[in-house]
């Protein structure tokens, strides 16, 4: 069951979201194909106004879709879940013979999945208009031996580590958004302002517990980093690294999980569709 | 057997009492007419039914257990809106449905819809207000339930398909079942009720069988619902 409503919450979320790669696609290959025509060093000596305004608009056009591709796919997560568990289309969800908790799993796994898709078809998209020759790869290879080389741990195992922390840190984000909505549609009025101001007070509260707790261990954490000091700059790096993508993906899980576990006790004891 | 039974039922939203002190026995087989006015705790109830809102205080069963994941595989639930993704296809809904409920017949549906002259292979969006109905409708009818709970299901639809909406209520759901049908267009649909309950102000004023009902008064279940009220006002 949690299988097919993955299925259908990647669907509906997906659906405009792949419009934009193409968009993106079909931009970064014109300015290829710009590039390539008319930008050469003749045509940009003739009509220099022309070839700096046109590649600006290029350029600016291509960093709107960039940044259109990473904010509309976080409106359609979002989106994706007030439509269809708080609104008129939650009549059929929450009359589904599964458990609330699923529904939210489901819809966290979506986004996440689409959220880390849309930064990577943007990664790749920028990667792809940098393409000229072999010289990017060149330079991405010199950054990861030099990576190696002062940080002390392999560029590969650094992207792996960064990778799980940022889909921790993505389903922490969501799940916060998901228990926001959800205590917003206990008002009968003005729903999605409360769910914002909900979400603001979720996010202090949050950062205050935080605080709270780097205080109570910030004499364990100077012992720590002080016997780290004797090590060699490379093992004290790496060690660095661990431990802030370690303790950061813990508490990501605990606020996930939290969150879920609200948001799912809401959604049983006290929706409240429109 | 009591398919349905709630217990001292009440609840309420902040100052307002929606249901209060609902004792109600529903036995299975039967086609049950939820009549009130508007704003008469009708929805309030259905939705407790199917599990989308909690009581206040007192208890209901479903087939003997509390609402849940399994009384949800047992009802089959016609909202008062519409519920579905209007920017999905038909066909696709219907697949939808046919992943999420064990008991919904593809074959039915695909039947159901030819016979409204429903095209399958458009977005819902398209369609107009009545054949996104009688889309809600066939989905609804398709799943082989013990419970088909349909709140207001003829409330937008205009006199004239009125009838056609009630002959494929009757014509399609399952007749071992029992069939909860809730409105405030109570002559439409009184010929073919078997009970009738009354609410009004979340309270049962009446509920009885439909035709020792009119044998006893000699008046239309309609005439009786008015009298009923105009009894209660004058008290």
């Amino acid at each position: 069951m949690l299988g097919k409503l993955i299925k259908y919450d990647l669907r509906d979320i997906l659906k405009n979201v792949v419009v934009l790669y193409v968009i993106g696609l079909l931009l970064s290959i014109s300015i290829k194909i710009c590039d390539r025509l008319f930008f050469n060093s003749s045509f940009r000596e003739s009509f220099p106004t022309l070839t700096t305004v046109f590649t600006a608009t290029l350029f600016t056009a291509f960093f709107f879709i960039i940044a259109a591709i990473n904010l509309y796919t976080l409106f359609r997560c979002v989106r994706r879940f007030y439509r269809n568990v708080l609104c008129q289309e939650g009549y059929l969800t929450n009359t589904i013979p599964i458990k609330k908790v699923f529904i939210i799993i489901s819809n966290l796994i979506a986004s996440t999945i689409v959220l880390m898709l849309s930064l990577m078809v943007c990664f790749l998209l920028i990667l792809f208009l940098q393409y000229h020759d072999y010289t990017v790869f060149d330079s991405l290879k010199n950054i990861a031996n030099g990576f190696n080389k002062e940080i002390g741990m392999s560029i590969y195992n650094f992207i792996g580590i960064m990778f799980i922390t940022s889909i921790l840190s993505t389903l922490s984000s969501m799940s916060i958004i998901y228990l926001a909505f959800s205590l917003g549609q206990l008002s009968n009025h003005n729903r999605v302002l409360f769910s914002i101001l909900y979400g603001i007070l979720i996010y202090i509260v949050i950062q205050f517990i935080l605080l709270l707790i780097l205080l109570s261990f910030s004499s364990h954490l100077d012992t720590l980093f002080a016997s780290w000091e004797a090590l060699s700059d490379q093992v004290a790096s790496t060690r660095i690294i661990y431990f802030m993508c370690i303790v950061s993906s813990i508490i990501n899980a605990i606020i996930t999980i939290v969150c879920t576990a609200l948001t799912s006790r809401i959604l049983e004891r006290k929706l409240n569709l429109e | 057997m009591a398919i349905i039974e709630t217990e001292n039922l009440c609840k309420q939203y902040g100052k307002t009492q929606a249901l209060h002190f609902v004792n109600l026995k529903i036995n299975e087989g039967k086609i049950v007419g939820l009549l009130g006015p508007n704003g008469s705790g009708k929805t309030t109830l259905i939705k407790i039914i199917n599990n989308i809102l909690q009581p206040t205080s007192g208890s209901i069963l479903i087939d003997g257990i509390e609402p849940g994941i399994k009384s949800k595989e047992i009802i089959s639930y016609l909202p008062d809106c519409n519920f579905l993704n209007e920017e999905m296809k038909i066909s696709s809904i219907i697949n939808y449905f046919k992943d999420f409920f064990k008991n919904f017949d593809l074959n039915k549906c695909y039947y159901l819809l030819s016979q409204m002259n429903v095209r399958t292979d458009v977005k819902l969006k398209t369609l107009s207000k009545g054949n996104k109905e009688r889309v809600q409708l066939a989905l609804i009818l398709s799943r082989d339930a013990k419970i088909y709970v349909l709140d207001e299901p003829i409330a937008g639809v205009d006199p004239i398909n009125r009838d056609f909406i009630l002959k494929l209520i009757i014509e399609n759901y399952n007749p071992d079942s029992t069939l909860l049908i809730s409105t405030h267009l109570i002559q439409d649909i009184e010929s073919i009720l078997d009970e009738v309950i009354f609410i009004n102000e979340g309270s049962i004023i009446l509920h009885e069988d439909a035709e020792k009902l009119r044998s006893e008064k000699n008046m239309s279940i309609n005439d009786i619902f008015k009298e009923e009220l105009q009894c209660l006002v004058n008290l």
